[in-house]
Parts: C-alpha cells; sequence; structure tokens
C-alpha cells in the first residue's frame, strides 16, 4: 500500500523546520569512525545551534507518544567504509527510504579509507556508481585520521548550513551544480 | 646426580631466577646482576649442587614452583567423584606433609616415584617425578604436576604419560577416598580461571553479582557506572540523539544478563564438535532427506573467549539470544562440547 510505504520513507515536510538549528542525521554501522566523527562536528563553533541524531540502519524506529516529537532533519550524512562491506550493504538499502528532496543538495556521502586501496573490499566504483546514481556530493577522508576528519567536518558542517538556508542568496542546488562529476560520461556532440 | 643433568636443570631457568637463587644462597652478588653471564651463574649453582650444599628437595621446590610460575603450562581438570563415602578424608590446608606422606605410600605401590607437596595460595601443590630404572628426580619430562584444592573434589593435572595412567589415577583415587576420577573435558593454561569455573560453576555469569556482593548496595551511595556499562560520550551529550537507544538498550540489558558485569573467567579454547544431518535441504534439494551425519568442528581461541563472545553481544555482532549452548558456557565446565541432534521418537 502506498500509504505504508511512505510512512517509512524520510521526508522533509513533515514537521516544520526549527529556527536557527540545524538537524543533521548520520546514517552509519557502528565501528567505524561514526562517533568520533560526530564529536567533531559537535565542537565546531557555529552561530546556530545544531543537533545530531545517529542510527545504524534506515527506516527510523517509530516514535512512541512519549519522547518528544522527532525535528525536522536538515541534512543527512551516510557513511561508507570502504574496508567494510557490511557499511556499503547497509546504505545501498538506507538510500531507498529517504525522500527526493534530500537528495537535491541536502545529503552527502562520506567515503572512509577511500586511499587505503590494500584495505578495500568494497569495491570503489560500485559506490561512485551510486553516489552518482543519486547525484549527491561525496567526501573522501579518513575519519580515523584526526586531521582528515576535521577536515570533512568543516565541509559538511557548511553544506548543512547552506541546506538550512543560514546562508543568504546561497541555495543547496545552486552548491551542487559546482560540483565534479566522479563518473566519466559519454559527452554527445550534435 | 650427573653434571649434565643438573645443569640441563637449571639452565632452564631464566637469568633473573639464576641470580636470585645465586643471591639467597650467598653464592654471587658482589657485583651487579649484568655483570654475570648465565652460564657462569648455572655453573656456580651446579657446583653447588653437586657438592651436596643443595638438597635434593629444594631442588625439586624449584622445579615445582617454576612450573607453576609459567603461564604456558597445559592443565586438565579432573572431578573426584564418589568422594566422601567410605573413608572419611579431610586434608587439612596447614598439613601438606601429611598429604605428601600418603600420596607417597600410595604411588609407591604401583610406581617409582618421588613426590613433592607445597602449600600456596589456598592449594596444595604436587610434583611427583616418574622413573623406570634410574631414578632421575630433575628430569621435568618425566613429571607430573598437580594441583589440589583442599575441600574441594577437583583437582588438576599436566599430561600424564599414557603408560602412567591408570596406575596414576587408581593411586590418587585411593589417595582421596574417591570411587572415580573422571578427566572433564575443561583445559587451560591459566589455573586461576580453570578454578574459578569448576569450583563457581554455579555462580557464574549475572549470577556472579551475588557470590561477589554487588546486590543490595546502599541505596544513598552515587550509582555505580559499572552496571549501567560504559558510558560513552555520545550518550551523555545533549546535542546527540541516538535513534535507535531502545534497540541499543535491549541489546545491553540482554548481554548484561547473560554475562553480568564483572570480567569472564579467561579460557584459552572452546571447541564444538558437531555431527549433525545435513540442514540446507531447501538450496540442496538432493539431500534434503538425507540421514548422513555431517560431521563439522569449530574452534575459538583467543585469550579470553568468553570476554570475545560478550564483546559479540554488547556490539550487536551476534545475535541475541544466544543459542543456550553459547549462552551458557561459563556454567558448564567445560571447553569442549559435542553438539549432536535430538534423537527424533520413532514413528509408528
Amino acid at each position: 500500500m502506498p500509504g505504508e510505504v511512505l510512512d517509512e520513507v524520510l521526508s522533509r515536510y513533515q514537521e516544520l523546520p526549527t529556527r536557527s538549528h540545524a538537524t543533521i542525521l548520520v546514517v552509519s554501522i557502528k565501528g567505524i569512525g561514526m562517533e568520533d566523527f560526530v564529536e567533531a562536528m559537535l565542537q565546531m563553533d557555529t552561530s546556530y545551534s545544531t543537533q545530531i541524531r545517529t542510527t545504524t540502519s534506515l527506516p527510523l524506529p517509530k516514535q512512541t507518544d512519549s519522547s518528544e516529537p522527532r525535528p525536522r532533519i536538515d541534512y543527512i550524512v551516510f557513511i561508507v567504509d570502504l574496508s567494510n562491506q557490511q557499511s556499503f550493504k547497509m546504505i545501498e538499502e538506507a538510500v531507498k527510504l529517504v525522500d527526493v528532496d534530500y537528495f537535491l543538495g541536502r545529503c552527502c556521502f562520506i567515503l572512509s579509507k577511500a586511499k587505503q586501496e590494500h584495505l578495500h573490499s568494497v569495491d570503489l566504483n560500485e559506490v561512485t556508481d551510486l553516489v552518482e546514481a543519486y547525484d549527491s556530493t561525496m567526501f573522501c577522508g579518513d575519519l580515523t585520521n584526526e586531521e582528515e576528519r576535521m577536515n570533512l567536518v568543516e565541509k559538511v558542517l557548511h553544506h548543512a548550513e547552506i541546506a538550512c538556508g543560514f546562508c543568504n542568496d546561497v541555495n543547496s542546488l545552486l552548491l551542487s551544480t559546482t560540483r565534479q562529476s566522479f563518473t566519466f560520461e559519454e559527452i554527445m556532440t550534435t | 646426580m650427573e653434571y649434565t643433568t643438573v645443569r640441563s636443570f637449571f639452565m632452564r631457568f631464566n637469568k633473573d631466577k639464576l641470580f636470585k637463587i645465586c643471591v639467597d644462597n650467598k653464592l654471587a652478588g658482589e657485583l651487579k646482576k649484568s655483570s654475570y653471564t648465565k652460564d657462569y651463574l648455572s655453573r656456580l649453582l651446579v657446583e653447588h649442587a653437586l657438592s651436596g650444599k643443595f638438597s635434593l628437595r629444594k631442588l625439586e621446590i624449584l622445579d615445582l614452583l617454576h612450573y607453576h610460575s609459567s603461564t604456558n603450562k597445559k592443565w586438565n581438570v579432573y572431578e573426584l567423584q564418589g568422594k566422601g563415602k567410605g573413608k572419611d578424608k579431610q586434608f587439612v590446608l596447614n598439613d601438606p606433609e601429611e598429604f605428601e606422606e600418603l600420596m607417597d605410600k600410595e604411588l609407591k605401590s604401583y610406581l617409582n616415584c618421588k613426590v613433592c607437596v607445597l602449600a600456596e595460595n589456598n592449594m596444595l601443590l604436587a610434583r611427583i617425578s616418574v622413573w623406570n630404572e634410574n631414578p632421575n628426580l630433575l628430569l621435568s619430562t618425566t613429571s607430573i604436576y598437580m594441583i589440589h584444592i583442599p575441600g574441594s573434589s577437583h583437582v588438576l593435572l599436566s599430561t600424564v604419560k599414557a603408560a602412567y595412567k591408570t596406575y596414576f589415577y587408581k593411586a590418587l583415587e585411593n589417595l582421596f577416598g574417591c570411587e572415580n576420577l573422571k578427566e572433564i573435558d575443561l583445559t587451560g593454561k591459566k589455573v586461576g580461571p580453570l578454578c574459578d569455573l569448576v569450583l563457581n560453576k554455579s555462580s557464574q555469569g549475572s549470577f556472579s553479582h551475588f557470590r561477589l556482593n554487588q546486590v543490595d548496595e546502599n541505596p544513598l551511595s552515587r550509582k555505580r557506572k559499572r552496571d549501567s556499562g560504559e558510558d560513552s560520550d555520545i550518550e551523555n551529550n545533549p546535542k546527540t540523539f541516538n535513534e535507535e537507544w531502545k534497540k541499543d538498550q535491549k541489546i545491553k540489558t540482554q548481554t548484561l544478563k547473560t554475562f553480568g558485569s564483572n570480567p569472564q573467567p579467561s579460557l584459552e579454547k572452546i571447541e564444538f564438535k558437531m555431527s549433525t544431518r545435513f540442514k540446507a535441504g531447501e538450496y540442496v534439494p538432493e539431500l534434503a532427506d538425507s540421514e548422513e551425519t555431517v560431521n563439522c568442528f569449530v574452534r575459538f581461541k583467543g585469550t579470553n573467549v568468553l570476554e570475545g563472545i560478550q564483546k559479540l553481544c554488547e556490539h550487536g555482532l551476534a545475535s541475541q539470544p544466544l543459542p543456550s549452548h553459547m549462552r551458557n558456557i561459563h556454567s558448564l565446565s567445560r571447553n569442549y562440547f559435542i553438539l549432536t541432534d535430538k534423537k527424533r521418537p520413532k514413528e509408528n
């Protein structure tokens, strides 16, 4: 039934945005550096308040009435560790359950350990194909390395800020037009 | 005592130990330890021994303590079944001499041997050196080492040569006044955990809280973090929210119920031998109804296997609830299991 499927899909229009507050959802399995990443993000000084929600799979569990309602999720970060097949499998399943509106510049994929080819157990091309299929930004860096982690955090927060609309005159779709493509496309010339 | 045997006896120890023995016997010590070589120290000791100043008993005790302090010796656990029926022998801890005498008397009727018993750490440590023709007390390859905890009905033995097994077991049965000495499937390298598993069989896992007096705490004292697990920063930070906290909480309580929050006794390996029917009939239809048994052997190895299994559960990598042959290992006092199918009732 279409109604049931809609319930599971993460959508941007079910809640109202929170004023001067950014809610970032991090989708990542445990054990690949997600916790350090979240900690680093919270250490950054921003003019707006942030809340980071973490999950190890989608769909998000149904909310019980007792807990406070889930705020609107402004930005989604998918973390894939190229040395962990489980993380890629989970992300593959998770992206199907996210509303298309998030893929217009309001989500990103982090590829951890992209440079350490000897550790790869996931095909890099498969991952890049997925990212291109969903037309999203991709960041590479080693989440276990502090410097690279801070680098990634800065980039993600910059994108998240734009996705929340805190930057005047810059829209996330505008930002995505400046993105590089990582797969080779045949250029048709007529 | 020949020179070569005594020398090989002493060369087994490391240099620090040799130096310590020399200092204790006032043989060396004017210079620093580093200025002596192991060769020189052992020569000193051998000469000292050969001139009769080192009693044989002292050497035996040295060997015994050395064996017990080394951490890579394999111990097998035996159970004394039917103990206490008939004869009433209580081996009191402060009487290792009586134990030694009795043991010597029993064993002498079966084997040529010499017994040496020490009491240490609430345990009776024994060294039995057996010989065939020539008494050679110092060779450790023909020695059997035993640990007995007084009052318990268990004994730990090092590997016993097949030739001596029956006689040795019979002698021990007579010594302890029990009907049968049974080898239980528990082996390991560390004595402490083996004793713990065997003596505290019914208070492992979450029941260890009762044994260690960790229930009924003072309600006014500060809440211990031990029971709630390690509080990771991500949980405490109000700016983060774990969407799956319910699932995580469930995993945590299940693991706590199965394993408790006290450290698990360390076992080096756990082995499962399975002989079951082929169960993947849906993938291989030809073998679906096969009655043949498939043999399978699984071995878990590590520094502390039980803790490893606990960590797997904590991190959500093992699906809970665990099957009973994994969940109850700590309470079964064995580390070799044979898993078979349940016998099907006869169909008429």
